[in-house]
């Protein structure tokens, strides 16, 4: 019993140390800082929202406050319908969208790496069958089963955590299964095996954390589709109807005529929210992909991508557009150039017409090629 | 003392090794790679047993099959009088205890996540049986023994130069004390400078631990100055075999001629004839009939074609398969 627990104790030491490892290289990177910050910020919201709060969000029966203007006393004011405070809403709001977003992605985690490298190191009958599961799953369409499915068995969160992570997990496998072939024929592999360890051992002490940059990265983009998910489905009334999302704030404002009554901020605190927890994650997410993949790490900056298509890859379009167009001779120069075309057309038929002497050359518009051929027969 | 009065510690027996080659199409007649074919060789404990060859000759395949990490189509292995071709893994799992090997690259065979504490000591893990006090103690132990220092244990491979890095390869295959260890061309990734460093390491552990190594190389002069015994392999078979000295001096199979005519001098005005060999290796999945090297041999016959040299002993403890050698046997 003490062994076990020793066993788990140290098993959950090493997973906390690469974790911390990641973070430190992650508050490293620029943008990966912004990105941690605002989660660090939304996660202490989601965590202390009652302390925070400075009202109840469920208590629908303030019957008197109902759609109250922004002032000191309601920050982002009341709904129109029921009267709730919208900021107290859109800070538990944070919770639902956070934790569906992180179990989701979690789940997703752990359920790729697992098959990923299974099929990945085992190979053999058990790489086919993991496989195939694949490509059966990857070519049903997730959301469209999402609706379906809630509303089979009824609107809740498990249900939409359930049927992401069922059918989530296999473009992460895919990417891990590469991955671990890759690894697996590294020489330290085959040294383990020969000092005797089994596969268990390979996989988890040499092939887990060789992924494991790999594995939080995806967990943070997956996490940041994932709470777009929800928020839509929210949206649409498929969330749980007892909980309180940012996707079902803004439904509910739609609903109740929020615009028609001009309260925008009503429909802009919950936008602001999915907005920032997914451009955090996705942040979070990028710049991890940038510190893992060193071919990246140039381009950080969108601009500086965009420049740089604008100066090379567009430049050759337009240049191969012009060829082509030459070529087929529906290219009518500018009258301007017309008669330079001209000239350097006939210079360059001009050397190989043998008869066209230098002293014919001195007699033509073109002098420059003609003086340097005198000058090179002297 | 001679070899006959020892009992050998590995005797592989007529051993073959093929691997499949992927189909291009289905119901294609499947395809083998012969990597290794009918090999029998013998290696005496606390000998240095040389294989030589040209890549893809089969060197690297026959190490992986004395290990027990290559399966044999055919054929038998006996490791200190056990049968390492029928063990079971648990038993092979015991075995690993008493062999090891050094790696050609040590950049690729050091975990770079592993500090070198947990790579020196991760066989004894394995093997399990040791306190972590233990584990610490040995690997401080075995450090000192390769010429690093204690300060190295908790730091990690991206520290160190390639030759310190080849030295931790050897203290991790020597930290279980095996018997047998197979040096798969240990220096020739690394700088000329340090291959004399490391030989002569190898050569003083070998000497106070008792270690029969196989040595892979295709660098002869290493071979001549580390080897008691070596066998030439062509295309996955033995051509030559026997003695370091004799095959040196007097090399009976055209190959292992050509080989040492090949060897690099560092005399610039040498003059000496080169026997080029002319062609490529042919492929192994379609061997030529008859002897492998016919098509490239400086001295083919006729008859060379037809079967398969036998294995004849030119002299005491030197053999050679190829028929000039077994026509002026049968005389």
């Amino acid at each position: 019993m003490k062994k076990v627990l020793m066993r788990i104790g140290c098993i959950l030491m090493q997973i906390l140390y690469a974790i911390g490892r990641f973070f430190k290289k992650l508050w490293k990177h620029k943008q990966g800082r912004v990105g941690l910050i605002i989660v660090g910020f939304l996660a202490i919201l989601a965590i202390f929202a009652p302390l925070i709060a400075p009202y109840d969000p469920y208590d629908v029966t303030q019957r008197a406050a109902k759609g109250l203007l922004p002032s000191w006393e309601h920050l982002l004011g009341t709904t129109i319908t029921t009267g709730q405070d919208i900021f107290s809403m859109l800070i538990y709001g944070t919770r639902s969208s956070l934790s569906i977003g992180l179990i989701t992605g979690i789940v997703i985690a752990i359920l790729g790496s697992l098959l990923g490298i299974a099929a990945g190191y085992l190979g053999g009958w058990v790489d086919t069958v993991i496989m195939r599961i694949v490509d059966v799953l990857l070519v049903i369409p997730t959301l469209p089963l999402v609706i379906v499915m809630t509303n089979v068995l009824g609107t809740s969160y498990a249900v939409i955590v359930i049927v992401f992570a069922a059918f989530g997990w296999t473009g992460l496998a895919r990417v891990i299964r590469s991955q671990v072939m890759l690894i697996k024929n590294a020489n330290y592999v085959k040294a383990a095996e020969l000092a005797g360890a089994s596969k268990w051992y390979i996989m988890w002490r040499h092939i887990l954390p060789a992924v494991s940059n790999l594995l939080i990265m995806s967990t943070a983009l997956t996490s940041a589709g994932i709470m777009v998910a929800e928020a839509g489905l929210s949206f649409l009334g498929l969330g749980n109807p007892e909980a309180i999302s940012w996707g079902k704030m803004l439904a509910d404002a739609q609903s109740s005529g929020a615009m028609l009554f001009g309260h925008w901020w009503s429909i802009l605190a919950p936008g602001v929210g999915i907005f920032l927890s997914v451009y955090s994650f996705m942040r979070i997410g990028l710049a991890l992909e940038e510190i893992l993949n060193p071919r990246m790490r140039k381009g950080s900056n969108m601009i500086k991508v965009f420049k740089h298509l604008n100066n090379t890859y567009l430049d050759e379009v337009f240049a191969s557009m012009d060829d082509d167009s030459k070529r087929r001779g529906e290219y009518q120069p500018p009258a301007a150039n017309l008669a330079e075309v001209a000239v350097t057309d006939a210079a360059e038929t001009k050397p190989q017409d043998p008869n066209a002497g230098p002293a014919a050359d001195t007699t033509s518009e073109n002098f420059e090629p003609a003086e340097k051929e005198t000058g090179e027969t002297a | 003392m001679t070899n006959s009065e020892r009992r050998p510690l590995l005797i592989l027996e007529n051993v073959s090794v093929s691997f499949p080659v992927k189909k291009d199409f289905p119901f294609q007649k499947s395809r083998f790679v012969r990597a290794v074919t009918d090999v029998s060789l013998e290696i005496y404990p606390g000998e240095t047993f040389g294989v030589v060859g040209e890549s893809g000759c089969g060197k690297s395949t026959l190490a992986n099959t004395t290990l027990g990490m290559q399966r044999v189509n055919s054929g038998k292995i006996y490791f200190d009088g056990q049968e390492l071709t029928a063990m079971t893994p648990q038993q092979l799992k015991q075995a690993r205890r008493s062999m090891q090997m050094i790696f050609q690259d040590p950049f690729s065979s050091l975990n770079p996540r592993f500090s070198v504490f947990d790579l020196v000591a991760e066989p004894l893990r394995i093997q399990g049986g040791y306190t972590y006090a233990q584990q610490r103690a040995e690997v401080a132990a075995m450090l000192h023994e390769v010429g690093l220092s204690e300060g190295d244990l908790d730091r990690y491979p991206s520290d160190f130069s390639g030759g310190q890095k080849q030295r931790i390869g050897i203290a991790r295959a020597l930290i279980l004390k095996p018997q047998y260890l197979v040096c798969d061309e240990p220096v020739s990734a690394l700088d000329v400078s340090v291959h004399a460093q490391i030989l002569n390491l190898l050569m003083d552990l070998q000497e106070k631990y008792h270690i029969t190594y196989l040595f892979i190389s295709h660098n002869l002069a290493v071979v001549k100055r580390v080897c008691d015994r070596v066998v030439v392999m062509y295309l996955g078979k033995v051509m030559e075999y026997g003695s370091v000295d004799k095959i040196f001096r007097n090399p009976a199979h055209p190959y292992t001629q050509a080989l040492m005519n090949a060897i690099f001098d560092t005399d610039i005005d040498c003059t000496r004839e080169r026997k080029r060999l002319q062609g490529e290796v042919p492929s192994p999945i379609n061997p030529p009939p008859g002897c492998r090297f016919c098509g490239r041999c400086p001295e083919e016959q006729p008859g060379c074609s037809q079967g398969e040299p036998p294995l004849v002993e030119v002299e005491a403890d030197h053999y050679a398969a190829c028929f000039l050698h077994a026509a002026r046997r049968s005389e």
